[in-house]
């Protein structure tokens, strides 16, 4: 009977689903269409995309004034600015903007789009703001640091004399200074937000794509700008659904519904490279892993201490097993790929726990402690934590790991209420001073400092005078070969006294489909103006 | 009265969580001077009674707020996002219903016997087996091994956008706009998360109806009916007519439950519904969409627990 039961219960879910079983599903040949979480996607508005997801996709849409060499990220390409001169002591750069250029409305870009949307940058003072700030152009400077010569010449006099090489790399993040479309703008602003509302879901830049249909945490459709200027555009249509689910993701690529899975599980990878229908590709990214000591709390001030925690990680074997595929091993708070980056073959650190216990008890602590680490909750971080757990118990020190979302952990690091911190980085451009701007600089360590942008701070380490001078003077170094030495110094400075200890660098995953012939992925982002399929 | 008095609770619990709307906004990379000024323009400078009163004014006036996620009027999104939900709840309360409901009358008919045993297991499997865990099973074998279903999201990329939006659902947008393609391919793809969805209501659904059978079938009137020679059938159908006031209550009830319980289902099947909008909200501690959302639940249970008053009525005379 139960069996009868059974058959006539199989027999009723086929009936229901077989009538809408079709074939193995293909892509259109001239549309990319992406899986990917778009939980963070929460604007459209280069002034205010805060995060590297949407920073990443908007590059396709959204062309900065300069670009990287595709060969070297760490050189410099043109952009929307075709050409640009220096003058000799570093304190003019006149940049030409490319002839030609239209945006999606049809308007000619010049450069008051430019200048204008720098300007408004600064005035709504959102995410972005910052990005200008750091350069020391602020709402009350802007005016007469950039100047619009002509409608096809943009000049800007910084107040530094800045490193041509790095002062050029603020232009590289389309967020900094996008060319935006200030006409169309200006006709969709509401109660003076200078159009901020309208941008959130429109684009009005020069890229490869334009947004033709974003609805949010559901699908975005970028359509082709024709007659791009960089290269002639093989995808006429991009498509990105709103897929959270990493599993689910897998399966519509190995199904062949898209094209590129952009959250793979890291446990999948292995089952995917076996997979003809699959490639999957692995590229170094600006993403870097860390944790930290909160030296606020007196427990945790001394550098033995935190030597003693750059022991307790087994680096290797974690890159092999847990992180394979996922994360490199960095040992150096700048990553690999970088400006100013200490070799790859840098590696002083490896599971030692006999010394880690050694500089543990040198530095007060013969029988260990306890303590509380704040650990973002996603991959990889619970994972490096338990890690740490066991091997910090073996040297007598317990960890309570206490797991967050990011929306509370970020607030705890702003507020310096925590213990010890894991979690992860983005850094926006491939020069070491983006790098120690945030980690390392902090020439105000007061709970009232305004820069609670620097890691440093919120670890509430003091780096010295020495450290931030050295910092401001790489800054200003025309030299690039002494830049790069600075750098150096300054990495293994770092190692030997800050209470934040690198980790892992990431690397971007790149699952796409067996049709897909050709796709760039950069340090920033991938290339959707690169694909090809067959 | 209970509306005012779930504003107030998920307001208050809303301003304690340790979740900092103005990251969500500006992000971890933000300066200092950033994060003040969009902190007061969110107004959480301001204190918390004020806050609450700015609050009770806005939506007394209509006002839900904007959405940190989309930036769109919280009200705009839950009116694109509640269709899908609607419409896959829908589909799951009637799978629900056609099956539970059957399977409920057998187990009473067959009580103790293997039927019965079927059902009851049935019922524990529907209750304990996550669906997350089981939507994931599903789409392993009947979308990436069987090609049965449609993989994530409501249609095929290349359907997407293809019929107009009259009422949200696609379903009935495809079949207004005749466009059967695109109607098959919707279905395709709404077929297992609403069979999944729909385990938990049949499980449910079909307990209740065993319950309510067994009752019935015990009773005297039922007794009288088999010694004068009624068919087994049809003693069956007189007990399941009295069965019919107290299962509109539970289906009613059943519904609400979809209606707000579809979260993980959504988000296995990256489908853009009220679930995964009032998540995405939460996790960015983003409290207009929580507080909308929250209030929208408390209208629907309003809503359906006077349905269900009014079906009673309507259903039982002596109720009148």
């Amino acid at each position: 009977m139960q069996q009868r039961i059974s058959a006539w219960l199989a027999a009723a879910t086929a009936a229901f689903l077989v009538p809408l079983s079709t074939a193995q599903a293909k892509t259109p040949p001239d549309t990319f269409v992406v899986a990917a979480n778009m939980s963070q996607m929460i604007t459209l508005d280069p002034a205010a995309i805060n995060e590297s997801f949407t920073a990443g996709f908007m590059r396709n849409v959204c062309d900065a004034l300069i670009g990287f060499d595709e060969k070297d990220p760490s050189k410099l390409a043109p952009g929307i600015a075709e050409s640009w001169t220096v003058s000799p002591d570093s304190t003019t750069y006149t940049l030409r903007i490319r002839g030609g250029l239209r945006f999606p409305s049809g308007n000619p870009v010049s450069a008051e789009d430019i200048a204008w949307s720098m300007k408004r940058n600064l005035k709504l003072n959102l995410a972005n703001a910052q990005r200008l700030r750091e350069w020391d152009i602020t709402k009350d400077n802007v005016d007469s640091v950039v100047q619009v010569v002509d409608a096809q010449t943009l000049r800007i006099k910084p107040t530094r004399p800045w490193a041509p090489n790095l002062f050029l790399f603020a232009f590289t993040d389309f967020r900094v200074a996008p060319a935006l479309d200030r006409r169309e703008i200006l006709k969709n602003e509401a109660a003076g937000d200078l159009g901020n509302k309208w941008l959130a879901t429109h684009s009005a830049c020069v890229g490869p794509f334009r947004v033709a249909t974003w609805r949010p945490q559901d699908v975005m459709i970028l359509d082709r700008n024709d007659g791009y200027w960089r290269r002639k555009v093989a995808m006429k249509r991009v498509v990105v659904r709103h897929v959270p689910e990493a599993g689910a993701q897998r399966l519509m690529l190995e199904q062949g519904d898209i094209d590129f899975a952009d959250n793979i599980d890291p446990a999948d990878f292995q089952a995917l490279e076996k997979n003809p229908r699959v490639h999957i590709s692995y590229t170094p990214s600006l993403g870097v892993s860390y944790m930290m000591f909160n030296m606020n709390d007196p427990r945790f001030r001394s550098p033995k201490l935190f030597e003693a925690f750059r022991y307790l990680f087994d680096y290797h074997g974690l890159e092999s097993t847990l992180l394979r595929n996922h994360s490199i091993a960095r040992e150096s708070v700048v990553p690999n790929g970088v400006f100013g980056a200490l070799p790859e073959s840098y590696k002083p650190y490896k599971l030692d726990l006999e010394r880690a216990k050694r500089l543990i008890a040198e530095a007060g602590y013969p029988d260990g402690f306890s303590a509380e680490i704040a650990v973002l909750n996603s991959f990889p971080y619970p994972d490096l934590a338990q890690h740490l757990q066991a091997n910090a118990e073996k040297v007598g020190v317990h960890l309570k790991i206490t797991q967050m979302i990011g929306a509370q952990l970020y607030q705890r690091a702003r507020a310096r209420k925590f213990e010890l911190y894991m979690a992860g980085y983005g850094f926006n451009y491939p020069d070491a001073n983006n790098i120690f701007l945030r980690f390392a600089y902090n020439p105000d360590n007061s709970p009232t400092s305004k820069d609670t942008i620097s890691v440093a701070w919120r670890a509430g380490w003091d780096p010295g005078a020495s450290f931030n001078d050295a910092i401001r003077a790489a800054q200003v170094e025309r030299d690039q070969a002494k830049r790069q030495a600075i750098y150096e110094d300054l990495q293994k400075r770092f190692n030997a006294t800050s209470p934040i200890i690198p980790l892992f660098q990431r690397l971007s995953v790149n699952a796409v489909g067996a049709d897909v012939t050709a796709f760039r992925h950069t340090l920033t982002g991938d290339d959707y103006s690169s694909i090809e399929k067959r | 009265m209970t509306l005012a008095g779930l504003a107030a609770l998920t307001f208050f619990i809303g301003r304690v969580m340790p979740v900092d709307p103005v990251i969500a906004i500006v992000g971890e990379q933000a300066d200092q001077e950033t994060y003040r000024a969009v902190r007061a323009q969110l107004g959480l400078d301001r204190p918390l009674p004020v806050q609450f009163a700015y609050y009770v004014r806005d939506i007394a006036t209509g006002n839900f707020g904007t959405a940190i996620a989309t930036g769109h009027p919280v009200i705009e999104d839950i009116r694109r996002v509640f269709p899908a939900t609607l419409e896959l709840a829908t589909l799951a309360l009637l799978t629900g219903v056609l099956l539970g409901v059957p399977l409920g009358i057998a187990a009473a008919v067959w009580r103790g016997r293997g039927p019965d045993h079927a059902v009851r297991l049935f019922g524990l499997v529907g209750y304990s087996v996550p669906h997350f865990w089981l939507g994931l099973i599903a789409l392993v074998v009947f979308y990436a091994r069987l090609h049965w279903i449609g993989g994530s999201g409501r249609v095929s990329v290349a359907n997407v956008d293809l019929v107009p939006s009259v009422t949200g659902m696609i379903l009935v947008d495809s079949a207004l706009d005749r466009n059967w393609d695109v109607f098959r391919d919707a279905l395709r793809h709404i077929a297992m998360p609403a069979l999944i969805l729909a385990t938990t209501s049949m499980a449910y659904l079909s307990r209740m109806t065993r319950s309510f059978m067994l009752e019935q079938l015990g009773q005297e009137y039922v007794t009288t009916a088999r010694i004068k020679g009624l068919s087994g059938f049809g003693v069956t159908w007189h007990a399941f007519r009295n069965i019919a006031v107290p299962l509109v209550t539970v289906v009613v009830l059943a519904y609400g439950g979809l209606l707000d319980g579809a979260v993980l289902t959504e988000t296995v099947f990256g489908w853009p519904g009220f679930g995964q909008y009032l998540t995405s909200g939460l996790l960015a501690g983003d409290m207009n969409v929580v507080l909308t959302c929250t209030l929208l639940v408390g209208v629907i249970f309003l809503a359906l627990n006077l349905l269900s008053d009014v079906l009673y009525r309507t259903l039982d005379p002596r109720t009148r």
